[in-house]
């Protein structure tokens, strides 16, 4: 087949090397996991700041060794408290327990003169039977949790101040010391301070617990909704119970790390414990939210109120005054934070489209065969497996006249040949597939949106063939992950060649990308031989359909938002895509190989001047998604579409519409097959088929790839 | 206003009963209780619903406004700003001429056997109304009196699009301006204004009014507004009927773009669908509020309602999209 | 509000003091102790004791142009150790310590003294002993008001003998000395019974719970023995409202200062005080760190010791209000 186009004389098409945009940036860490923490992390910051600026040295090394020494048993109960919060309770009693088992350390020590690691067992025994105590009033009696700890809280104080009264003072008088005792209460092990390092080792339990274990995530979920983690068969009461007695255990060990370092307790110990706790976890949470493990945030809260609260003091003001400082700024973070997580949504929507001015040339080529200029050609389609199947976006036949195409319920199906009324599933996939390919030994290839790339054999067995390539240079956003591959082709030598429309939305939002008007995309390989994806060419404005040209030598991509088709030149893909035909009518999506030697391109929608012009002002585009709801944002009209005819070399020769109204509106993919044209429509529930006056009988889709047989 | 509550959407527009007319525009109810409603450049009437419409005049230009006197005189005004008056027989009377500099005529109506009220929208016939007057600030309409063998008279100028004539209980002329959305009286007083439509125009009935919607209010459209620098791009670098703006018609065209929510799903538009066309009739009470409605929505046809009346105890209206004569039933209360 | 503004015109007061030691109209410029530093670490301030101390000692500063700092923990134990690291993090000269307890703070005091720092304890010592001490001799005081309390409730005076017991921290020095000293002088005198020894955190309220508690089970008690006047008023007040004024003697110790003990002494709330005023300490105070930054120390490394002297204020024909300090109205 003579090849009319030569490749050198085509227009270079730009292609930025990097996207930089500070909106996006912004967007894309608002659209991060650890972004609930930011506010927290702000405050933590703030915080930090503000000492910095009015206390000289505070941070200071030998304070900073002071911060960490007198924080252990602090975020020990902060941690303590979180467990308990995760899984839906809450413990007042975490202040009393402090200072019976720091008691009991000492009496265990002074008087008891037992040795140090017995010491360590009382105390956290002592936690526990606390924690055993509530876990089984409040868990598995299931009595309220506030009025239990309450009620423990208040019971533990009694039995506290009546045993200190008594011995406190032979405590205080108590003469021995013990080097392992002094070592835990005021050495450091590489220069931290050993209880910093069980606050530090604890922490990282928690989280390890929270984020792998069964336990942690049975914790989480009976503090999310205890009903659903009832019904998922994960038992409640007793996850609850054992949540307690965790907590009690480590306010135990609390305790003791005090008793070593303080050698003394005073009837105020421990009180006020609870609100500070309580305070440090609203903060690092943002608010009193059960079933929520973030560990990091929680720590960060801690800090925040820890420091703060010491700085205060430091700076001279009482600790009644400092009370009441930190009370009005908890209040003031946590406004702001809750205000932040309500419309965190909002900003989000509103900062996540990130429009550019893009000027697509005007529509040329195509004059006289404009819909209102034509007969709609597509009226006297065949409607094939109407209502029966849900969104083939790509449509393609094999050997023996069996169409096959995606379903938006992620199925492969295949209507049979040659009458095309049954339908039945092919293969199971899951996700949304999208564009079709025929390999040499008759296996489709699935573009498949949300999941990559993958390959149903005659046997029906689906094989995900890759779903990342690399990550790219730049960029917040992990983007290794294929996000929407959208159509794919296969060379000659077997390297399947397919494009990843859109990085930034996903296969419902998908239109948003034209509002947006940015290079997202990008071409990707696949080489079955070595498994390895590459990224062939970054920074495309929406690929969409790709297609060999009938040489084999070249790849034809259609950029749909500039409504253009791009050439690739296999041999040399580094040197980047040139424009094979620009200023289409309509929006390109998949292009296909014809008969004749030309090509087909279904046209998804049409261009219109509003759309065009709107184009250019990227500021109305970004007030328009703040200021409209989405469902009036204005868009390209995807409500008819049609099929263009182009000639070896890219020219329009002809178009086919339906009428305005017609069912076959907007067309994503065509296949000419044995004179017929195939057409499907991501939003269409059936098939068209229009016989082709002219056309090669015999000529079909696998024959011109992989020839006869 | 919203489309809530009395104004919530139905079906009432798609159900009622139809008689397709070429071009029709506006309605009268004769002296001796006739129909008349106007089918590009002629007049036709009716006796009764269900009859076939007869011709009963032809112009030279296609009619835009219509009104009947008690006496028995019909008023017609023509594209361009013609003005004709006929007797029962439909034979042009003397001494109606029209007012001098009338650009249009968007309705009239009878002040007495001598005197008839004129709205002038103030819009040429190759300056397409829809497209230009919602991005207009300007107001270029006027309600003059013409006059039989007397010089007109101004009642106002300056109004912004100026769409039909009625009178309020004190039989003051008041005016509805199409994008203002609102209803005027001659001293450019607000009567009511919010309406969620772009007015058409405006009947007396037993107990109110109905007032004939030629769109809704589109939310895009209301937020361009607020973006000149675009607007004024558009109006220089695009042809009008690509504007953005209401539509008559809800035929989908590959020229003219769509709301998000609006893309098709199986080939289908539902029927809460963003539209740029849509029929929207609106019963007032005497104080202007709304009291009822009439609806044709994003996936019916019958949009762009241009005129209302209560004819023989029913409520009739004409559908510019649908080109039918629309009989929605009895009007409600005592007519 | 009233507090800070009160704090702030102290520290303007401090400026202008601290202009006048540029200008050299007081201090010698060649002094030792000039830009040295001294950091104070009381229980709380607020309090007459502590402002009294803390006043003369910033007069001794001023005067000889080093620097003095207050931390104050506000009564709460737990934020006054971290105070304290942080404190001796600051590297002072001298650190001025208040002991709430006689363990808690001794292993920062240790530490203190290890990193060069000189230590002064003032009025209630710790267990570790540091460079130096400025207080009550606790064991005479205890000794002596055990005394007077036999004399008065003992073998012989008709009364029941049942004495309560309010210390303010049981394990605070004071108490800890006090009530070894007591309980010494009871035990010869088995007719003396200790009926309670609750202590109240300082708290008048609580003291007064206390007492009504006690005076509940006890309605012929003789004598309270409140180891600190400010809580120990609000016992008086309890013994007032159940009418027993005069019967149940309330003893106390105190700073002397004329708003607390002579003005309780007058209202018939305390029936005595042995005062170790609380001005005269802070006058010793100031004149120990003047001492310690010139380089005193003991000879023997043992602490270099300040005794208050003792003024004993009683209800009756020998009350002399003159033995009471007075502290000057906040400018």
């Amino acid at each position: 087949m003579s090849v009319e186009f030569d490749f050198t004389a085509l227009p270079k098409a730009r292609v930025p090397l990097l996207v930089v945009s500070p909106r996006r940036v912004l967007s894309e860490i608002l659209s991060k996991g650890w972004v609930e923490s930011t506010v927290p992390f702000l405050a933590f910051v703030c915080v930090i700041v503000g000492v910095l600026l009015t206390a000289k040295g505070y941070f200071s090394v030998d304070n900073l060794r002071n911060l960490a020494a007198y924080a252990s048993d602090g975020g020990l109960v902060v941690l303590a408290l979180f467990i308990v919060v995760a899984a839906g309770g809450i413990d007042l009693s975490v202040g009393s327990n402090f200072a019976m088992s720091a008691f009991i350390a000492l009496y265990c020590f002074h008087i008891l003169n037992l040795p140090v690691i017995a010491v360590l067992g009382a105390s956290l025994v002592t936690g526990a039977a606390i924690g055993v105590v509530n876990g089984a009033l409040a868990g598995l009696a299931g009595c309220g949790a506030l009025l239990t700890t309450l009620g423990t809280a208040i019971a533990v104080r009694g039995i506290y101040t009546l045993a200190s009264q008594g011995e406190l003072v032979a405590i205080s008088t108590s003469a021995r010391s013990d080097d392992v005792w002094d070592w835990i209460g005021s050495e450091r092990f590489l220069s931290i301070p050993i209880g910093f390092w069980a606050l530090l080792i604890v922490a990282a339990g928690v989280l390890v617990m929270f984020r792998q274990s069964r336990f942690g995530w049975h914790v989480l979920a009976a503090g999310g909704n205890r009903k659903a983690a009832r019904h998922g068969g994960i038992r409640v009461k007793g996850t609850i119970f054992l949540a307690y007695v965790l907590a009690g255990l480590i306010v135990g060990l609390s305790g003791f790390l005090y008793a070593a370092r303080e050698n003394a307790v005073a009837s105020d110990t421990g009180v006020g414990m609870e609100f500070f706790a309580l305070t440090a976890l609203v903060v690092g949470l943002g608010g009193f939210v059960p079933g929520r493990g973030s560990t990091v945030a929680v720590m960060i809260g801690f800090a925040t109120i820890y420091i703060l609260n010491n700085a205060l003091l430091n700076a001279g003001l009482r600790s009644d005054f400092v009370q009441l400082a930190m009370g009005a700024i908890i209040l003031f973070i946590l406004s702001i934070d809750t205000k932040f997580r309500k419309h965190k949504h909002r900003l989000l929507a509103s900062t996540y489209v990130d429009p550019i001015a893009s000027r697509v040339s005007e529509p040329a080529g195509a004059t006289g065969l404009m819909p209102d200029e034509i007969a709609p050609k597509l009226a006297g389609a065949d409607l094939l497996a109407s209502g029966l199947i849900d969104g083939p976006e790509d449509v393609i036949l094999d050997a023996n006249d069996n169409l096959f195409c995606g379903t938006r319920d992620g199925r492969l199906v295949r209507i049979s040949g040659p009458d095309y009324t049954h339908v039945e599933t092919f293969a199971q996939i899951g996700g949304r597939p999208l564009g079709l390919a025929l390999d040499r030994e008759g296996r489709i290839v699935v573009c498949v949106a949300g999941m990559g790339l993958v390959r149903v054999n005659q046997e029906r067995e689906v094989e995900l063939l890759t779903d990342q390539t690399q990550r790219s240079l730049f960029s917040v956003q992990d983007d290794t992950t294929i996000r929407m591959a959208d159509d794919v082709d296969i060379a000659p030598d077997g390297v399947i060649y397919f494009s990843d429309a859109t990085k930034r939305y996903d296969i419902e939002n998908w239109g948003l990308d034209l509002l947006e008007g940015r290079p997202n995309g990008r071409l990707l390989s696949y080489d079955p031989k070595t498994r390895k994806t590459r990224t062939i060419c970054d920074n495309l404005v929406f690929p969409n359909g790709v297609c060999l040209t009938h040489d084999g030598e070249h790849i034809l991509v259609a950029s749909t938002w500039t409504c253009s088709l791009l050439i690739f030149d296999l041999k040399n893909l580094s040197a980047g895509p040139r424009t094979f035909v620009g200023s289409l009518p309509g929006y390109p999506d998949n292009v296909n190989r014809a008969s004749d030697g030309g090509y087909w391109v279904a046209l998804a929608g049409m261009r219109n001047p509003v759309m065009d012009l709107v184009m250019r002002y990227p500021g109305l585009r970004r007030r328009m998604t703040r200021a409209v709801a989405p469902t009036h944002w204005l868009f390209g009209n995807l409500n008819i579409g049609g099929v263009l005819k182009l000639d070896s070399a890219g020219r329009i020769v002809d178009a086919y519409w339906d009428t305005p109204s017609g069912p076959l509106y907007m067309i994503t993919s065509m296949r000419e097959h044995k004179g017929a044209l195939y057409l499907g429509g991501v939003t269409n529930n059936k098939i068209g088929r229009l016989r082709l006056a002219g056309a090669d009988p015999a000529w079909s889709g696998p024959d011109s790839y992989w020839g006869k047989g | 206003m919203t489309l809530e509550g009395v104004l919530g959407p139905n079906n009432r527009l798609d159900e009622a009963r139809g008689i397709p007319i070429e071009s029709p525009d506006a309605l009268s109810v004769g002296a001796d209780g006739r129909l008349f409603v106007s089918a590009g450049r002629s007049v036709l009437t009716l006796r009764k619903w269900g009859e076939t419409p007869q011709g009963c005049a032809e112009f030279e230009r296609p009619v835009t406004a219509l009104a009947s006197s008690k006496g028995g005189m019909l008023a017609v005004g023509l594209l361009g700003g013609g003005l004709q008056v006929c007797d029962g027989s439909s034979r042009a009377l003397s001494g109606w001429r029209p007012p001098a500099g009338l650009k249009a005529v968007a309705d009239l109506l009878f002040l007495s056997e001598n005197e008839l009220a004129v709205v002038d929208h103030g819009y040429k016939p190759d300056e397409p109304l829809l497209s230009v007057a919602p991005w207009d600030d300007v107001g270029r309409g006027s309600l003059i009196v013409a006059r039989r063998d007397g010089e007109p008279r101004i009642l106002a100028s300056g109004l912004n699009c100026p769409m039909g004539v009625s009178l309020d209980g004190q039989g003051a002329p008041i005016v509805t301006e199409f994008e203002r959305a609102r209803i005027v009286d001659v001293s450019g007083a607000v009567r009511q204004a919010g309406y969620p439509g772009y007015l058409g125009r405006l009947r007396k009935t037993g107990n109110g009014y109905l007032l004939a919607c030629l769109s809704r209010r589109d939310p895009l459209i209301e937020f361009l507004k607020t973006e000149p620098a675009f607007v004024g791009a558009m109006k220089t670098t695009i042809a009008p009927r690509h504007w953005i703006a209401p539509r008559v018609s809800p035929e989908f065209a590959h020229d003219f773009p769509i709301e998000l929510g609006a893309t098709r799903l199986f080939g289908e538009i539902k029927p809460w669908a963003p539209s740029f066309s849509y029929g929207l009739l609106i019963e007032l009470n005497d104080a202007l509020m709304p009291v009822g409605s009439a609806h044709s929505r994003a996936d019916g046809r019958r949009h762009a309602i241009s005129d209302a009346l209560v004819w023989n105890g029913d409520l009739v209206a004409v559908s510019k999209a649908s080109a039918e004569l629309l009989n929605l039933g009895s009007a409600r209360g005592p007519a | 509000m009233l507090r800070i503004r009160g704090k702030l015109h102290a520290a303007i007061a401090g400026l202008a003091l601290g202009a006048c030691v540029a200008l050299g109209a007081h201090a010698d410029p060649a002094s030792e102790m000039a830009g040295k530093k001294v950091i104070f670490v009381p229980i709380s301030m607020g309090i007459t004791l502590t402002e009294g101390w803390a006043r003369r000692m910033r007069e001794h500063a001023a005067m000889h142009g080093y620097s003095f700092e207050v931390r104050d923990a506000a009564f709460n134990t737990g934020a006054m150790s971290a105070l304290l690291a942080k404190a001796i993090s600051d590297k002072p000269d001298v650190l001025v310590v208040h002991n709430p307890t006689v363990q808690l703070l001794a292993r920062q005091i240790k530490q203190a003294t290890a990193a060069g720092i000189k230590v002064l304890q003032i009025n209630l010592q710790s267990n570790q002993p540091s460079a130096a001490f400025v207080g009550a001799n606790w064991t005479r005081i205890g000794t002596e008001v055990a005394q007077d309390i036999v004399k008065e409730c003992g073998a012989g005076s008709g009364k029941s003998g049942k004495v309560a017991i309010i210390p303010g921290q049981l394990t605070a020095a004071d108490s800890v000395m006090m009530n070894e000293a007591a309980f010494k002088v009871f035990k010869e005198h088995p007719e003396i019974k200790v009926v309670s020894n609750q202590a109240s955190d300082w708290e008048p309220e609580k003291a007064r719970q206390i007492t009504v508690t006690v005076l509940q089970q006890n309605p012929d008690l003789c004598a309270i023995f409140g180891h600190w006047d400010v809580h120990t008023i609000g016992a008086g007040n309890a013994v007032k409202d159940a009418g027993l004024s005069g019967k149940v003697l309330v003893y106390a110790t105190g700073g002397g200062e004329y708003g607390e003990a002579c003005k309780a002494i007058e209202n018939g709330t305390l029936t005595a005080e042995w005062s170790y005023d609380a001005d005269g300490q802070g006058r010793d105070a100031g004149t120990m760190i003047d001492l310690l930054l010139q380089g005193a120390a003991s000879p023997n490394g043992a602490m270099l010791t300040v005794e208050s002297p003792l003024k004993v204020i009683k209800a009756g024909p020998t009350y002399d209000p003159s033995l009471c300090w007075k502290m000057p109205p906040k400018k």
